[in-house]
């Protein structure tokens, strides 16, 4: 008798609470088989984008269903069966197939796609959090409203930079003070050298400064002879309303014959005269200062008498410029005013010093005393030193006590013994409060009674986590600070050394990437401190592992790249003035710091628009080097370079061929003459107007540009400048076209944008006049450029069509006006049946030409909303269509295993230090350079790395994805860990602590649980479903020996959680899951 | 109809004939019947013909001048008073080919150029070793090569190099990847444009289709957790999980191709020796007369010459004789190029071994501002290279190579099959500067080296040297055939401040060894190179360029 077997329901149900799902229709065959035995119903395997369920129920009457569990359910290659040996004649079996919930899905898209990939612990909060994950994407869509750990606070300085000069330079000294010492109306000033000698010396001038002024000061002096030169200063108050007077040496510039104004006073100077200098110092004259033993001032120097009228206390500036020799290594000179009138000074106020953040955790074994020393003799500033309980730095009561120094050292708190007695609270610097403590040596320290120390400290028992934390100035140069706990001699104790490059202290170096030097002023190019480009990649790839702000990252990587700029271009440009690659290194850096920080602040404006980042990009010194602005000019019949001007409106702006012509590039390239740079002192730092600084270092060296401190800054060189002729974004007649340029010509009428993009923009001009500008008020034209450009709705269409790409799919082609090619009907919003790509284009045009409460358009926020509420964004079809950049891979592999332990650690112990390259690095070998030259901040294309699959997408590019994963994935000190030979080592996770996080032991010994688990974490946007097959390849993963010969049941003897096989083994079935296809995608 | 038929009776032939080959050289995953029949109804013969390209890129500028010289111009001297290398007094002879620098048993670099039989062309003594190309009739120069509005930019002008597209900075398709895209083969062939250094080059680049660059061939496999060293559990799970179906997305299927091409090339890789111990290969004669050495100390073949792929130093030259010396100025190279040879070595095998189409690499550093050195020195040792590369690869080939004295298991390849071609995106100033160095500027020269060359006595003119003579074609009066311009002036001065100005454009040069060597048609070489398809752009024949009015030469005829 052949049973009958009615299939009665074969159906999709599709859960949907935010957005409609994708239906997928359509029969499904449902086979079912009959004997004796009882019945077997089959089913193909069905190929349904996140689908997460394969429901099966049965009954004997249609109206009496019940559903099977999944266990009974068997998974096959090609699909499922189920069997049943019920024999009763008549049974009925319904199908059901559902996708993940659309919250499930919607959590795990804005995971992948507005962060570097889920944790762990993001996935539950942002799924179970109230609000779900539209509340995590409107959080991030207001960054600036997330707090960030204290590891994220970083301190603005100020660039300084100086080469090494050589002896034969001249110096300028400039002292401002006091004048006292004046009797009756006249003064006698006098230079004079303190020992046999000679030197030359030009342009002494000294003029007093009309002010009011509030300073008490201190007797200052200059010892121009030691290297660097030495001053003693005192911070005072700062003048304002101040002007200069005239200069009241006659004949300072010794242009003039030595009699005119200038006298030999006793036997010691009779060989001193004007001359002609031997290094030109920009005139004919200088004064050579020759001294047969000391002088004293009154009757034994150079004199110049009847200085006109000084009166005592007032401010006045005392410059001049000399060249000591180098038969003088001894002597040196001074210039003063008759009686004790020496020029007191306060210009020379260092900067205040750079604090440095430091910290460390780790397990105190020894007694509990903490100690303080340096290694060598020097002095280093501490302040808000704590210890706390646990891991996590700063958090928690400070068993310290007098931690922050506002108390004296009492031996009750801080003791100091041996090398270290000279230590002292000091009230000069401190980073908060009033005190700070000076530590001082007078020679190595080495903890137990050579350094200083705590002694007592509360509650440090043995074998607990313990952090410590501090603020420390750098160290006198080439000394090393170290804090310890005591008996930290061995291995795994807390010791912390600082400033250090060891990994666990980066988070805080880029704090002193513009730090100066406090021993010299310079720009720090010691291994101490650091802002080379690999320590802003360290920062940059940390932030993007770690920062809550997930999506601020994810921005800040796409205008990083999309307003490209490289930095061995930059180190090009550079080199041209210095020889120091390190340093070279380190301004070149800077530059793409300092855009990189403006454009973070720019974003976390909740009225942040285009205009507001573009602004960064033009003003950015390693564009103007970059795109070759830097020496363009278009004065007199100079023909400027269009470089820029090209890729403003090909790259940046209106996207290729979208609007605008050849000629317009042309008309436009005038307007970008005069954007250079220049090296200004750093208080002109965003005075584009500002001279080249003329502040002196102190270093042998080259002559030149090389000996200046300062700041390379955005400046404009109105020389260089050549006013616009003719509108940009013109009509331009076709056979006469480039006469449209000159002036008097017909003036062409303006672009109007195309009919594709319909109303209200169709037919409307886009013209950009300039008027005719000269000098510096030139540098409004590229101004009036951005803000034309900003606003353009082609830029708006084709920056759209970028962000839609990082965020949607990669199949936006680009926007175009040609009207022949594809993509000009592609984007024809005119056309009621244009794809849903097109449509969210659109969308996303209007919400940029919708101006915000400030009344500004082109607000990014808006537009980022537009994509992040559209369907193709949340659909189930719209999940894993990307494909991570070796960026996003990376990151995300580290994220994928972090959760956070109780104490503060995380269960990856990796912050992404070494995937873009550590200082000492070898370029090549590290991981994002293996996947495919994805070298950060140094893209070598103005078209920034592809945010498209196929170019990192090779087999050799995957090969080395796949070693990353599982380098990453193995334990500390196998074999092939050091692989990513100088990544490897730093680049540790750990799965079985994660797994003691969120499941229990009898989870952890079952291997489908833990399967289930880590396919939930790595692969959330794809249904469990279609996860099936990866399901049952890493749960039989999991049950063989690591030879994979033979079966060895996980959870059972030794494979069970706490010994070092399962470890393995579980490290290995992860391992196995990150190299998969699935994990490519985000 | 009647040329079509043809071509699929060609292509019958071919597949029984590489499937023959397959099987005997132990290599069947090379020839994969599927994917050559996917392409049967492409045009040409690109990958079906076993024609290949190795290229190697020149990256910061070669200085063509002090490369190939321009011996007669008496300018050259002038321009140059410390770089400029004097000729050997006999390089006037207009009867033979090129100088054979060889002072017999104790062959070393000499300090004088050598001549090349044309009366005006010198090469720097340092490319001693490309006269033996040179004089097979193997090897052409091509000087004076350049593109219009040319950039001085080592970035945009690489970049045009490899795009194929001056002055386009948008177009991210490579010239190469273009050339093997057109063969049909792309992401089906397990290998068909391969590159041996940090990263893949644009020239090979392209947005349909991914070539293969490997940074290091020896790391190429797997580390396999939990066992790195033997790991079955790791490679049947990952080989079974990238059989999985799933819905399909944007990405999906270029994933799948691209991770079943890591795994068919994974074993192709595995098959081929990368290693030092494999590096085995030495030159059939005592190299360059050098008849006393005899491979002390290196475990060579004493029987036989130098090694060609000098890695390490005990295969360099003359390393540690027999006589226990060790005569730098005998090495065949600096030795700090030993990773450039690993990685020459391993597109030759490559290109030697499988079915890849184009193979390459890069030797860097000719960005020689500052102390480019005269006849020692950091240029000359490049020169070095460059030399001994293309001796080297032609002895390889020869020997080493499919019907060679000593085929390697499986060689697909003969010395016929190659075409060896450097790039370098411009040429240096004439004048050197007052670093003894010299500085960004326009043309420079391009070797290109293959069995089928047309170089001395093969070639229209009998010389190997082109666009580095008084007057090369005879007759003809138009500024790009001779040295000297119209107006009787060097052409080192033909743009202000010294610079070479271009006589050929470089896409002629790679357009004519892609339709004539690769087999492509010029439909596909239009595609391949747009500015072909634009006639006004001259690249085929010669004449003025509608892009800047020069005159140009169009294809040289080197094959």
């Amino acid at each position: 008798m052949r049973p009958i077997v009615p299939v009665l329901g074969v159906s999709l149900l599709f859960t949907s609470q935010l957005c409609a799902a994708d239906a997928t229709s359509g029969p499904l065959g449902l086979m079912v088989d009959s004997n004796a035995v009882g019945k077997t119903v089959a089913w193909p395997r069905q190929l349904i984008p996140a689908l997460e369920t394969n429901k099966l129920s049965r009954g004997n009457t249609v109206g009496a269903m019940t559903e099977i569990g999944p266990l009974f359910i068997r998974n096959h290659t090609n699909g499922y069966s189920y069997s049943v040996t019920n024999t009763s004649p008549q049974m009925f079996f319904s199908l059901t197939l559902a996708q993940m919930s659309s919250n499930k899905l919607l959590t795990a898209n804005a995971l992948n796609r507005l962060a570097y990939g889920p944790t762990p612990d993001e996935l539950e909060y942002v799924y179970t959090n109230a609000g779900g994950p539209q509340a995590y994407i409107d959080q991030q869509l207001q960054p600036q409203g997330i707090s960030l750990p204290p590891a994220f606070t970083y301190t603005v300085q100020a660039t300084n930079a100086a080469n090494p000069i050589p002896n034969t330079n001249w110096q300028t000294i400039s002292l401002t003070g006091l004048v006292s010492g004046v009797s009756g109306t006249q003064s006698t000033f006098y230079i004079y050298l303190t020992g046999a000698g000679s030197a030359y010396v030009d342009n002494v001038e000294l003029r007093v400064i009309y002010t009011n002024y509030l300073e008490t000061n201190v007797i200052a002096s200059i010892d121009t002879n030691t290297i660097p030169p030495t001053t003693n200063y005192v911070l005072t108050n700062i003048a304002v309303g101040t002007y200069l007077g005239e200069n009241v040496i006659t004949n300072g510039d010794f242009e003039l014959p030595f009699a005119t104004g200038w006298t030999r006073q006793g036997g010691n100077f009779t060989g001193s005269d004007v001359v002609a200098p031997p290094v030109a110092n920009g005139s004919a004259g200088a004064l050579h200062v020759v001294a047969t033993a000391a002088g004293v001032g009154s009757g034994n120097a150079i004199q110049q008498s009847n200085v006109r009228p000084l009166t005592n206390n007032h401010r006045a500036v005392l410059t001049f410029s000399y060249l000591p020799r180098a038969n003088s290594w001894n002597s040196r000179v001074i210039m003063r005013l008759s009686g004790n009138g020496t020029i007191s000074s306060d210009a020379e106020a260092p900067p205040p010093p750079t604090w440095i953040y430091v910290t460390a955790a780790g397990v105190a074994t020894g007694t509990p005393r903490l100690y303080l020393y340096l290694d060598g003799s020097g002095e280093v500033y501490i302040d808000d030193l704590k210890l706390v309980r646990g891991r996590i730095p700063d958090v928690g009561t400070n068993l310290l006590r007098n931690g922050d120094f506002e108390a004296p050292l009492s031996t009750n708190d801080w003791n100091a013994s041996q090398d270290f007695t000279n230590t002292v609270i000091s009230t000069a610097y401190s980073r908060s409060g009033a005190g700070s403590l000076r530590l001082i040596a007078t020679s190595g320290g080495g903890g137990n009674n050579d350094s200083v120390w705590q002694d007592n400290i509360f509650g440090v028992q043995n074998t607990s986590n313990y952090a410590v934390s501090f603020w420390c100035t750098v160290p006198t140069r080439s000394r090393t600070l170290t804090v310890r706990l005591s008996g930290s001699a061995t291995p795994g104790l807390l010791q912390v050394t600082a400033p250090g490059t060891t990994p666990g202290d980066f988070t805080r170096r880029l704090e002193t990437i513009r730090a100066p030097d406090p021993q010299s002023g310079r720009f720090n190019t010691s291994t101490i401190g650091g802002g080379s480009l690999a320590d802003l990649r360290a920062w940059f790839v940390q932030n993007a592992v770690s920062s809550p702000r997930q999506l601020l990252e994810v921005l800040s990587q796409f205008w990083e790249n999309h307003f490209v700029t490289q930095h061995s271009k930059s180190v090009d440009y550079l080199d041209r003035f210095y020889d120091d690659f390190n340093l070279m290194d380190k301004l070149a850096a800077d530059w793409e710091y300092r855009e990189m920080s403006r454009w973070r602040a720019a974003m976390l404006n909740p009225n942040c628009t285009f205009y507001d980042l573009l602004k960064v990009h033009i003003e950015s010194p390693a564009e103007i080097v970059y795109l070759d602005s830097v020496d363009s000019k278009g004065n007199g019949n100079n023909v400027a370079n269009e470089n820029y001007a090209r890729e403003i409106l090909e790259l940046f702006c209106m996207g290729v061929d979208n609007g605008y012509d050849q000629l317009d590039i042309t008309a436009m390239s005038r307007a970008w003459t005069g954007w250079s740079v220049e090296l200004v002192d750093v208080a002109n730092i965003d005075n584009p107007f500002a001279p080249q600084s003329r502040t002196y270092g102190f270093y042998n060296g080259t002559a030149g540009i090389s000996n200046l401190v300062g700041v390379w800054a955005f400046n404009f060189k109105s020389a260089n400048y050549g006013t616009n002729r003719a509108p940009i974004l013109s009509e331009w007649a076709p056979a006469a076209s480039r006469t449209n340029l000159t002036p008097g010509g017909t003036v062409p009428p303006p672009k109007r944008y195309a009919p594709r993009l319909g109303f209200p923009w169709a037919g409307q001009p886009y013209q950009i006049t300039l008027p005719r500008r000269t000098g510096n008020a030139g540098i409004q034209d590229g101004y009036d450029c951005a803000v034309a450009l900003a606003d353009n709705i082609y830029t708006a269409e084709y920056i759209s069509v970028k962000l839609c790409r990082l965020f949607v799919h990669d199949d936006f082609p680009n926007p175009t006006t040609t009207t022949n090619l594809a993509e000009y009907a592609y984007y024809d919003y005119t056309n009621p049946n244009r794809t849903a790509e097109a449509e969210l284009v659109r969308q996303c045009i209007v919400a940029w030409q919708t101006p915000g409460t400030d009344g500004r358009r082109g607000h990014l926020r808006s537009v980022l909303n537009t994509i992040f509420n559209s369907e193709l964004f949340r659909s189930h079809n719209g999940s894993l269509q990307k494909v991570k950049t070796p960026l996003e891979y990376t990151v995300s592999a580290i994220r994928a295993l972090r959760a956070a332990n109780a104490d503060g650690t995380f269960t990856s112990g990796t912050d992404g230090y070494s995937i873009s390259g550590r200082p000492g690095s070898s370029s090549s070998r590290i991981p994002l350079m293996r996947m495919g030259s994805m070298s950060l901040f140094n893209r070598d294309a103005p078209d920034g790395y592809p945010e498209d699959a196929a170019p990192w997408v090779s087999a050799g590019t995957l090969a080395e994805r796949i070693r990353y994963v599982q380098t990453y994935l193995m334990a500390v000190g196998v074999s092939a860990k050091g692989d990513n030979i100088d990544g490897g080592n730093n680049n540790i996770s750990d799965p079985v602590a994660l797994l003691r996080l969120k499941l229990t032991t009898p989870q952890m010994n079952d291997a489908g649980t833990v399967v289930e688990y880590f396919l939930s974490i790595l692969y959330p946007a794809e249904g469990r479903a279609n996860l099936d097959l990866y399901r049952l390849n890493a749960v039989d993963y999991l049950n063989r020996s690591d030879d994979g010969l033979s079966s060895s049941p996980f959870g059972t003897g030794t494979i069970t959680p706490g010994n070092a096989a399962y470890d393995t083994r579980v490290r290995s079935m992860v391992g196995f899951l990150l190299t998969l296809q699935r994990f490519q995608e985000q | 109809m009647q040329k079509s038929n043809m071509n699929i009776i060609t292509r019958r032939a071919f597949l029984s004939r590489s499937a023959k080959i397959g099987m005997a050289a132990g290599l069947a995953s090379l020839v994969d019947i599927p994917f050559v029949m996917k392409r049967a109804l492409a045009e040409g013969s690109i990958g079906i013909n076993g024609k290949k390209i190795l290229f190697i890129w020149l990256r910061g500028a070669n200085d063509a001048l002090n490369s190939v010289i321009p011996a007669a111009d008496p300018q050259y001297a002038t321009a140059r008073p410390s770089l400029g290398v004097t000729a050997d007094p006999s390089y006037t002879n207009t009867t033979g080919g090129a100088q054979i620098f060889d002072a017999g048993a104790n062959a070393t670099y000499g300090t004088e150029a050598l001549g090349l039989g044309t009366g005006f062309a010198a090469l720097h003594p340092t490319l001693k070793f490309l006269s033996h190309v040179y004089n097979a009739g193997e090897l052409a120069m091509v000087h004076r090569v350049g593109y219009p509005r040319q950039s001085r930019s080592h970035f945009d002008s690489q970049r045009y190099w490899e795009n194929g597209n001056p002055n386009n900075n948008i177009a991210t398709d490579g010239i190469f990847y273009r050339a093997i895209y057109e063969s049909g083969l792309a992401n089906t062939a397990p290998l068909t444009g391969v590159s041996i250094q940090s990263s893949l080059p644009l020239i090979l680049r392209g947005s349909q289709a991914a070539m293969t660059n490997l940074s290091d061939p020896t790391r190429y496999n797997l580390l396999s957790i939990p066992d790195p060293a033997n790991a079955p559990k790791f490679d049947a799970s990952f080989t079974a999980a990238n059989s999985y179906p799933f819905p399909s997305k944007a990405n999906r299927n270029l994933l799948s191709l691209q991770y079943n091409n890591l795994q068919q090339t994974l074993a192709l890789f595995a098959q081929m020796d990368f290693t030092e111990a494999g590096n085995t290969f030495q030159d059939d004669v005592k190299t360059d007369g050098d008849v006393t050495w005899g491979g002390g100390g290196t475990g060579g073949d004493p029987s036989k010459g130098y090694f060609l792929f000098p890695t390490t130093n005990v295969k360099n030259g003359g390393w540690r004789r027999p006589d226990g010396s060790n005569v730098f100025n005998k090495y065949a190279v600096d030795p700090g190029h030993q990773s450039f040879f690993n990685n020459l070595k391993a597109a030759a095998i490559v290109l030697n071994q499988t079915g890849a189409i184009i193979a390459g690499t890069q030797l860097d550093g000719f960005d020689t501002h500052v102390n480019q050195g005269q006849v020692t020195g950091a240029h000359p040792n490049l020169n070095r290279v460059i030399g001994w590369s293309i001796y080297a690869l032609r002895k390889f080939f020869k020997i080493y190579g499919r019907g060679g004295t000593n085929p390697m298991p499986g060689a697909t390849t003969s010395w016929d099959d190659v075409v060896i071609v450097t790039l370098s995106e411009f040429g240096r100033t004439t004048v050197e500067n007052s670093d003894a160095g010299t500085d960004h500027a326009e043309a420079g020269v391009m070797w290109v080296a293959g069995g089928t060359v047309k170089g001395y006595g093969r070639s229209a003119s009998g010389y190997g040297v082109f666009n580095c003579s008084t007057n090369e074609i005879s007759g003809a009066a138009s500024e790009w055939r001779n040295w000297y311009n119209n107006s009787g002036t060097s052409a080192m001065f033909g743009v202000s401040n010294g610079y070479l100005r271009r006589n050929t454009d470089y896409r002629s040069v790679l357009g004519e060894i892609i339709r004539k060597h690769l087999g492509a048609t010029q439909n596909q070489l239009n595609r391949i190179i747009p500015a072909y398809a634009i006639t006004n752009e001259r690249l085929l024949g010669g004449g003025v360029s509608g892009t800047d009015g020069h005159w140009i030469r169009g294809e040289v005829g080197i094959l």
